[in-house]
């Protein structure tokens, strides 16, 4: 992965954690993303933005998020490189 | 590879009027395209790619006879990607390079998704191109309790709004009017309420875009779900089964080994008829032309390479009809994710598993199916490997040399050919690790999908996709084939040799016995034929060939005879089996199960020096080599034709065949130091 690509994205709040500690059914909204531009930018336009809301459907590999109506599926690989705010944890 | 740009047509007298048709993968937009179009669509490389594009002549009113060509584009998320796809879709709707900028593009989205959908019309909207919205799909959002009001919409948006069911076929005369209307205010959109219109915001800032797609929907959709968030019960259900490490796989076992099965069993008929009516077409024209060159050529070159052409066809529409329903059911999405967790590993995507398995029927629809994966690397990793797995060729070669290894003892011979698949299969992966570590390096991209709604499938898509995907193969690869089958037919048929002394002494003989003895007589043909054949294989330039290149087979034990069987079976392999059996007794076989004693001949066939053609070690190092070896010039065509150049197929015929070399080799040596020869 490009890390060097989206540097100014890896800053963290202290609510912010990897998609990859909630379980199913939570609810968030999306932080920022350790990905390369490309795949940052193929979330975004699936809808995953920041700010985005979303839910998790399914956790585990795969896991599956809701963001509106899309149904967006992602490997491990690409969950543990994406930060969220879970709902009711905003500072 | 086809660069030649998109065939658009002739400006001067009747200028044709050019419809691009984009829209988000899932939207329906190929079904639209089939609706449109029918099946007299053709098919065109998009310049600089391997991406095929399909082009066709959509009727816009019946009455005026306007005809417009439609292009379908492939499918995006937003043209501001950095994707293949998203970079052909900049540069037609800019008009770059080789493209002619479209009159108008008719956008097709999902109306169950709709803010989403919205971010590329919004960018297509911003290309200042004349565009008419296809909101497809509203049955399903009807269902689902959502209310659009297309005018709204429409004066929102700044463009016609048409409703359709593209699937159904509902809404399309409404669509060509919109579309027809689009065309003829001459490149100025329609008249719409511009005061209701909502401003573009810069398309590529994505959060500025983001919330105009949401201020769009909020005030042209209405219903107690508008923003599409309540949870799909019996979608989450599916998607735990079809997803969970061990349901997940048993299920993708299940509908693998079920498609297969069909594909194998299905197939069989319509190729034995195909191979039946070229066996009649041959016979009729040896009869009917004199005897001849040119009746040789027609009647094995020419006839026999576009059966052995021809005869692909069934596996190919039958495999791409059922993975289409598949596609459609939104079931591979879910497959991909299951598969990516071993494929992964070894540097391949999870989209590369229908592709490996298809290429144990055969190599060439799995290399086609590739076109599955979106990432160009992980493509060109999959089709470079996908030749190792065991095809059905390989069948007859395996059934040879394993009966000649292991006679009498059917449960070894029967590991034995699980360990070809098994050896088949390693050797792929292990090339996969070492292609993305040398000369595809990298990882495969990490997997981010949109898992499609789950849809009954449609037949009718199916069926256009398999004549699409036939006709494809037919014309691109179909061509290159014949032409190698007539080369190769050419190298084992010529010079025509003299019958050999010993030859014409055996038909003398029987000349004299044909009244008396007949069936002596016609053993003494038998023998004569055997002889005739044998000597005009060695005389031919394939004959020669083998000759003047058996030093190189020399160290994995292998004479002239069998030098000869690896060089033609560069055909296709199960060219191999008959070769032999000409080269070793003069007769042709067709089922090694019922020939029994051609293979007993072939057992104890010799060498020129009388030693046996066929030890232990040879045969083991014969099974080794065709299991791995790149022996196949079809696959080859197919290769080049997919990667869209003679590189990556001349690194796959060398590196396979290197591989195969070395293994055999180390088997043939290997069983020598064991004392097994």
């Amino acid at each position: 992965m490009d890390r060097e690509a989206c540097k100014d994205e890896t800053e963290t709040t202290p609510a912010a954690v990897p998609l990859t500690q909630l379980r199913a059914g939570d609810r968030g909204r999306l932080h920022a993303t350790r990905l390369v531009v490309n795949d940052r930018e193929m979330l975004h336009a699936l809808g995953l933005a920041e700010r985005s809301p979303f839910r998790v459907c399914k956790a585990g590999d795969p896991w599956i998020l809701q963001v509106r109506s899309t149904r967006i599926g992602m490997s491990f690989e690409v969950a543990h490189r994406i930060l969220v705010i879970p709902d009711g944890s905003e500072p | 590879m086809s660069t030649s740009p998109l065939p658009l047509a002739a400006e001067p007298a009747h200028r044709q009027l050019h419809v691009a048709l984009a829209g988000n993968p899932n939207t329906g937009k190929t079904t639209l395209f089939n609706q449109l179009c029918g099946l007299r669509a053709k098919t065109a490389n998009f310049p600089g790619t391997t991406t095929g594009a399909r082009i066709g002549r959509c009727s816009l009113c019946a009455k005026a006879g306007t005809f417009a060509e439609i292009v379908d584009l492939p499918g995006t998320y937003r043209v501001h990607l950095e994707l293949p796809e998203a970079q052909i879709n900049r540069d037609v709707l800019r008009g770059e390079g080789l493209y002619r900028q479209p009159d108008a593009v008719v956008v097709v989205v999902d109306s169950t998704n709709l803010a989403r959908n919205l971010y590329l019309v919004g960018e297509i909207l911003a290309s200042g191109l004349p565009a008419v919205v296809a909101l497809n799909m509203v049955d399903i959002a009807q269902r689902r309790g959502l209310t659009i009001d297309a005018e709204r919409l429409a004066e929102r948006l700044g463009c016609p709004v048409v409703p359709i069911v593209a699937r159904r076929g509902r809404g399309l005369r409404e669509l060509r009017e919109a579309i027809a209307a689009t065309l003829a205010a001459a490149g100025a959109q329609p008249a719409t309420d511009a005061e209701h219109r909502l401003a573009l915001p810069d398309v590529e800032d994505f959060s500025a875009l983001a919330g105009w797609a949401d201020r769009v929907v909020t005030e042209s959709v209405g219903g107690e779900d508008a923003v599409g968030s309540a949870a799909d019960t019996f979608t989450e259900r599916l998607d735990l089964a079809f997803t969970h490490p061990l349901l997940g796989v048993a299920v993708f076992g299940l509908v693998m080994g079920a498609l297969f099965l069909t594909v194998f069993k299905l197939a069989t008929v319509p190729m034995d008829l195909i191979e039946l009516t070229f066996e009649v077409l041959g016979g009729w024209v040896s009869e009917t032309i004199p005897e001849g060159a040119i009746r040789d050529l027609l009647a094995d070159g020419v006839i026999g390479g576009i059966a052995g052409t021809v005869v692909f066809l069934p596996q190919i529409c039958l495999l791409f009809f059922l993975i289409s329903l598949l596609e459609d059911t939104g079931y591979l999405a879910r497959a991909a994710f299951v598969m990516d967790r071993l494929l992964c590993r070894f540097g391949l995507p999870g989209h590369a598993f229908v592709p490996l398995l298809s290429s144990h029927a055969c190599a060439i629809p799995g290399i086609l199916s590739t076109r599955l994966i979106p990432d160009r690397q992980d493509r060109l990793a999959t089709i470079l490997v996908a030749p190792f797995m065991s095809c059905s060729a390989r069948l007859p070669v395996y059934v040879l040399l394993t009966t000649l290894l292991l006679r009498d003892r059917p449960v070894l011979a029967g590991l034995a050919f699980v360990g070809c698949y098994a050896l088949g299969a390693a050797l792929a992966f292990a090339s996969a690790f070492l292609a993305r570590r040398t000369v595809l390096a990298g990882r495969s991209r990490p997997m981010v999908l949109e898992l499609p709604s789950y849809k009954v499938p449609s037949l009718r898509t199916a069926l256009y996709n398999a004549a699409h995907q036939g006709r494809v193969f037919l014309e691109k690869a179909g061509t290159v084939i014949v032409g190698i089958c007539v080369v190769m037919w050419w190298l084992s048929a010529y010079p025509h040799a003299e019958p050999p002394a010993e030859a014409v002494s055996l038909r003398q003989e029987a000349a004299t016995l044909v009244d008396a003895q007949p069936q002596a007589a016609a053993e003494l043909e038998a023998q004569a034929d055997f002889l005739e054949t044998r000597h005009a294989q060695a005389q031919s330039f394939a004959g020669r060939l083998g000759r003047t290149i058996q030093p190189v087979f020399a160290p994995l034990g292998y004479d002239w005879q069998l030098t000869v069987g690896v060089l033609t079976s560069f055909l296709a392999r199960e060219v191999f089996v008959s070769t032999m059996a000409v080269l070793l007794t003069g007769d042709d076989v067709d089922d090694l199960e019922d020939d029994k004693g051609v293979i007993a001949q072939i057992r104890t066939a010799v060498r020129d020096d009388g030693s046996p053609v066929f030890t232990t070690a040879t045969a083991a190092s014969l099974l080794v080599f065709f299991v791995l070896a790149m022996q196949c010039l079809p696959t080859l065509a197919v290769t080049r034709r997919e990667t869209g150049s003679w590189k990556w197929a001349g690194l796959q015929l060398a590196y396979m065949s290197s591989v195969a070399w070395v293994l055999a080799f180390v088997t043939y040596h290997g069983l020598h130091l064991l004392g097994v020869a």
